[in-house]
């Protein structure tokens, strides 16, 4: 496989889920609070490579899949899906810009968040859409990109051997 | 690099597919279980610095003006009251629990105290985990409830956790009536901090500030538990019926001990 199914990151995305899990609700704004799960998503499109953008949206799906409410499945879908569409966009832009990260970064959230709950809603899992719903995913996609440079930050730190996993862009 | 690309194409698209299988064979909830029993002891230590950073973060100010001093009384005073924070930690919890613990013997109904160890990842959705499950004698459905009124339903036992459904969320029910008109309704989340009482009469006589109980009706939970105070009235869009917005009295974002009750409601 590649160097995405390491020890290392497989330990720091259970790290993020424990922090989503137990540490996020703790930062909330009303019914506002970050995930930083899926955040690594977009690390691995601007950071390491956009071709690690899918088997880390998979990991990352899988995971919420295993410890949330919705239908086993669903989260995975919807990040992977969501993630291919943010492969193309990643790789037709520049992406060193923060601002172009930051944009992205909220985009390929509110998108993988509206799909899980459009596939949940379809598999009826979940019955009733309203505007509060709606805001509540619009606003947690915001907060959480918000920390995204910090996020960048400290996964920097953690992935000491990032030079490693970068590959070289040749002209 | 063609070849080391199939790999990630084959879990895009052949793996979602399993997982949806393994939804509808019924092996999805011993699965997730599974994993939450996996996790528990790092949700457990992950709840442990949650405590911590609670007992810092209300004392910010005090500790910030107590470093900022440096004479030797001073530093005295930084250590008595250092341990006065954490004995007044331990002061409330301790109040919180004798509470849980009163509340609990005047139910007459028998009883399991857990702990809410985690709240789910989506923030759309409203379900926490808690730090008991079967083994404890954590059920399927059972109600959940604090000393302030009703907390919501277990959804999923696992072995050593339980998910519970909270009443705020968009797909929780519980059919409720009005303390003083009696009027019968269902209780809705919205997805906001907010509870809906749906399906009032037109003419139940149902006012502003009256509490709103459960009905007991569907056996799910039991009769006479409180859920929160009408805090306004509507007409529903099909104009047949009144809604309410009814204000939990439980404080959802503070949940730190509950008890899921074990007897069946009376009917």
């Amino acid at each position: 496989m590649s160097r995405v199914f390491t020890g290392k990151v497989i330990l720091y995305l259970l790290v993020l889920l424990v922090c989503d899990l137990c540490l996020t609700p703790v930062v909330r704004t009303s019914a506002l609070r970050p995930t930083l799960l899926p955040l690594l998503i977009p690390y691995a499109a601007f950071e390491w490579h956009p071709k690690r953008i899918l088997p880390v949206a998979f990991l990352v799906g899988l995971l919420v899949d295993l410890t949330g409410a919705q239908p086993l499945g669903v989260a995975t879908v919807a990040f992977v899906g969501a993630a291919w569409i943010f492969k193309i966009a990643v790789q037709k832009t520049e992406r060193h810009w923060l601002l172009i990260q930051l944009v992205l970064t909220f985009s390929y959230l509110f998108v993988a968040s509206a799909a899980a709950l459009a596939l949940s809603l379809w598999l009826g899992n979940f019955s009733a859409v309203s505007n509060a719903v709606v805001g509540t995913l619009a606003g947690s996609s915001l907060v959480s990109t918000a920390f995204f440079p910090l996020f960048v930050r400290g996964t920097r730190l953690w992935f000491r051997d990032a030079a490693l996993l970068k590959q070289c862009e040749l002209f | 690099m063609r070849s080391k690309q199939r790999p990630y194409y084959f879990l895009a698209i052949v793996v979602p597919p399993l997982l949806f299988a393994l939804q509808s064979a019924g092996i999805a909830e011993p699965l997730r279980a599974g994993a939450l029993t996996l996790l528990k002891p790092a949700l457990l230590a992950g709840h442990a610095v949650v405590r911590v950073v609670d007992v810092v973060g209300d004392h910010w100010v005090l500790f910030w003006e107590t470093f900022q001093k440096r004479s030797e009384d001073r530093s005295r005073r930084v250590e008595l009251e250092s341990k006065l924070v954490g004995l007044e930690e331990l002061a409330r919890e301790n109040e919180r629990l004798r509470q849980l613990l009163d509340f609990r013997s005047a139910l007459g109904q028998k009883s399991i105290a857990a702990r809410v160890v985690a709240r789910d990842s989506f923030p759309w959705r409203h379900t926490v985990i808690l730090d008991k499950g079967t083994r404890h004698g954590v059920r399927k459905d059972m109600a959940v409830i604090v000393a302030e009124g009703l907390v919501g339903r277990v959804l999923e036992p696992g072995p050593e956790t339980a998910r519970v459904i909270l009443l705020i969320d968009p797909d929780s029910r519980v059919s409720a009536l009005a303390s003083e008109s009696r009027a019968q309704g269902v209780v809705a989340g919205d997805g906001s901090a907010a509870l809906r009482m749906l399906y009032l009469e037109m003419d139940g006589g149902v006012a502003v500030g009256e509490g709103v109980l459960t009905s007991g009706v569907g056996s799910l939970f039991p009769k006479g538990i409180l859920v929160g105070k009408i805090a306004a009235l509507a007409r529903e869009d099909s104009g047949l019926h009144l809604m309410a917005r009814v204000e939990p009295v439980v404080k959802f974002s503070k949940l730190e001990e509950v008890l899921c009750l074990e007897s069946s409601p009376a009917k």
